[in-house]
């Protein structure tokens, strides 16, 4: 494994920061509309909550051409309006330094972690940097349980639309549920706090020349925090809105990066899964509270349209991957029947998941085929839960995860016997 | 006339025929036994290999599930049984024609160990061509059905079929059968067919074609079209 390369100009300030008690990092890459904003709240936040800890606001960046570097230092906070209620012993540093290795929010993490390690850090944390709706208090929610709790991993809890974070939803949190027996509720959130114990175990992996350091960084830090055994909590950041998506950024793509690297991790730590997972409930630090969020006009009639391509186009590769148990059979035998959206319902969907995952597993097809082949059917079920709780409440919906939770919590037994029979073992590292 | 000068080429003649009937039987003797020691030795290739862990080494390094992609779905023991036979089938045929004309035997042989390499090659470039085409058929398919193309399935079996034939052009001209046939034949077939699409998609698609250069270069997603306003991750 290649060390973590730091740039000349950061070892010389880190040399001379010396030690540090919190790190607060952003990853970055041409944010310069929004990174301000993110900057002003962490160290309104930092002064805030913890005026009297030694802290460090460190922006990694991956070649930015738009001046978010010089944003970053040139960002100023009034204190004046923070109604500070003791001033701040020391002055928070700050770094903005471009990091090394692939292209992609996993590296930028790394050369935090790095930094973090570096000064002896106690608490970590990472916020995005296109975030708009950041407060100060979300410093104090991510930070604050490893500084004062000895938690090891802050995942975050947002208020999102009913309709949001379908992928997470409807695949990363009940499987991740399933596996490691703790109700993550957002494992894939963006904005996390941890220790520097953690951190150290991150830069101790060889994954930095995989996805994990482009797109599969969230998942991958969530994963080995449960798996490996940290201390876990959840803090309610309330609600994040960040800079739209890049409008062209392909949905069987996101299902690659997102669906393949809880696939790969499932390899990695089977030997934790399928053991006896103690099922255990993770805390919960802020106030949680409800709120309407925008409304929002989901395509239906596209969704639609998808899966009934799908399960005409792709049937003889589908055959092959869920023809054992009969998820196919039972898939066709609905689709047949008419409205499949309308059929896919919470335990079919976990056949389904459990399939693709065992598929992938046993080698069946590449693994991108594979992954990409997944999202007619993935519409299909977005499309049977919008259809469905159109009407109804925030909270109703809520309902459907927990069952959708529980299907794959009772599906899981016979996937770990179908699992093991087929001999393939990643062992964790 | 001498009666001694009458018989001498019909016994010439009968030895010659029962020289060569016994050469003959003696050839297919030599054949029967290949084809038996050859089925023996695909026995015990196919049940040692498989006592020896072979198929769950190849599941491991993923040569039977690429073997499956490429549509020979066999264990890869009873493979490597089949290729061992075969090898022992094409001795016994060597040895065989060695019995009736040593000469030809010898040209045979020479001929054939001059052919081998090509073959060689010829099979290596058939197998990965035939994964390749394989490989690219299922991603062209998936890439349009998630594209919601309608004629996804036809796209993606004529693209699968046009490597094929590429392929095959490839290998026959590699083992020099019918070289300049062969090629001429895929540079007319695969023109053709291009030009066939062409002018039926030009005359058939002529709306289509006008609505998707319209949708990529001109107008913004609109009404049922519009991306769906849901956040996924």
């Amino acid at each position: 494994m290649r060390p973590v390369e730091l740039d000349p100009a950061l070892k010389r300030e880190l040399a001379a920061i010396k030690s540090a008690e919190i790190v607060v990092g952003i990853p970055s890459y041409n944010n310069s509309k929004t990174i301000g904003h993110v900057i002003r709240a962490v160290m309104a936040g930092l002064k805030k909550y913890f005026p009297d800890r030694k802290a460090v606001v460190a922006n990694s960046d991956g070649g930015s051409k738009d001046g978010t570097r010089e944003t970053v230092m040139q960002a100023a906070v009034d204190e004046q309006t923070l109604l500070l209620a003791r001033h701040p012993v020391h002055p928070v540093h700050r770094i903005s330094t471009p990091y090394h290795g692939l292209p992609g929010k996993g590296s930028a993490l790394r050369t935090i972690f790095q930094i973090a390690s570096d000064l002896d850090a106690k608490a970590c944390a990472v916020v995005d940097s296109d975030l708009r709706s950041i407060t100060p208090e979300w410093i104090e929610l991510l930070v604050g349980p490893v500084l004062e709790q000895n938690f090891d991993y802050v995942a975050p809890y947002y208020l999102r639309h009913k309709f949001d974070g379908t992928i997470t939803n409807n695949i990363v949190y009940p499987l991740t549920r399933a596996l490691y027996g703790r109700a993550i509720r957002q494992p894939i959130g963006g904005d996390f706090g941890f220790s520097t114990r953690l951190a150290r175990c991150y830069l101790g992996k060889d994954v930095w020349e995989s996805d994990v350091a482009r797109f599969g960084i969230d998942i991958w830090m969530t994963s080995v925090a449960l798996a490996e055994g940290y201390r876990v909590c959840q803090s309610y950041l309330g609600a994040k809105i960040h800079d739209p998506k890049d409008p062209g950024a392909d949905l069987s793509e996101m299902l690659v990066q997102v669906v393949g690297s809880v696939f790969e991790l499932m390899e990695r730590y089977d030997a934790v899964w399928t053991g006896d997972v103690a099922v255990e409930t993770v805390p919960m630090f802020g106030f949680p509270f409800y709120a309407t969020t925008d409304p929002m006009q989901p395509n239906l009639d596209r969704m639609k349209r998808a899966v009934e391509i799908g399960l005409r186009d792709l049937a003889p590769l589908y055959e092959q991957v869920m023809g054992e148990a009969g998820v196919w059979s039972r898939l066709r035998a609905r689709a047949s029947a008419g409205g499949i959206t309308a059929e896919l319902d919470e335990e079919l969907w976990s056949e389904i998941v459990y399939a693709f995952a065992l598929a992938c597993h046993r080698r069946q097809l590449p693994r991108t085929h594979l992954l990409k082949s997944l999202t007619p059917l993935y519409l299909g079920r977005v499309a049977h839960v919008v259809s469905r709780y159109m009407e109804s409440a925030a909270e109703d919906v809520e309902q459907c995860w927990e069952k959708l939770c529980s299907s794959f919590a009772r599906l899981k037994p016979d996937f770990v016997k179908r699992w093991g029979a087929t001999g393939r073992k990643g062992g964790s590292q | 006339m001498n009666f001694d000068q009458f018989i001498e080429p019909i016994v010439r003649i009968g030895m010659q025929a029962w020289l060569l009937l016994s050469r003959l039987l003696a050839s297919l003797l030599v054949i029967a036994i290949g084809v038996i020691v050859a089925w023996l030795i695909r026995s015990v290739v196919s049940r040692a290999l498989a006592l020896a862990r072979f198929d769950r080494l190849c599941d491991r390094m993923g040569i039977r599930s690429m073997l499956a992609r490429g549509g020979l779905a066999v264990a890869p023991s009873r493979l490597m049984g089949g290729l061992f036979a075969g090898i022992v089938i094409v001795v016994a045929i060597a040895l065989s024609v060695s019995t009736l004309d040593e000469t030809l035997a010898h040209s045979l042989l020479e001929r054939l160990l001059r052919f081998l390499p090509n073959l060689f090659i010829a099979v290596v470039l058939f197998i990965v061509g035939a994964l390749l085409a394989k490989f690219l058929q299922r991603g062209v398919l998936i890439a349009l059905v998630n594209a919601q193309f309608p004629g996804a399935r036809l796209v993606s079996g004529a693209v699968g079929i046009g490597i094929m034939v590429f392929v095959l052009a490839l290998a026959l001209e590699q083992v020099g059968l019918a070289a300049r046939v062969v090629v001429a034949a895929f540079s007319i077939l695969f023109g053709g067919v291009v030009i066939a699409l062409s002018i039926a998609f030009g005359l058939a698609g002529r709306d289509l074609a006008r609505d998707l250069l319209e949708h990529y270069l001109h107008k913004p997603p609109s009404g049922d079209e519009h991306k769906d306003q849901i956040s996924h991750l």
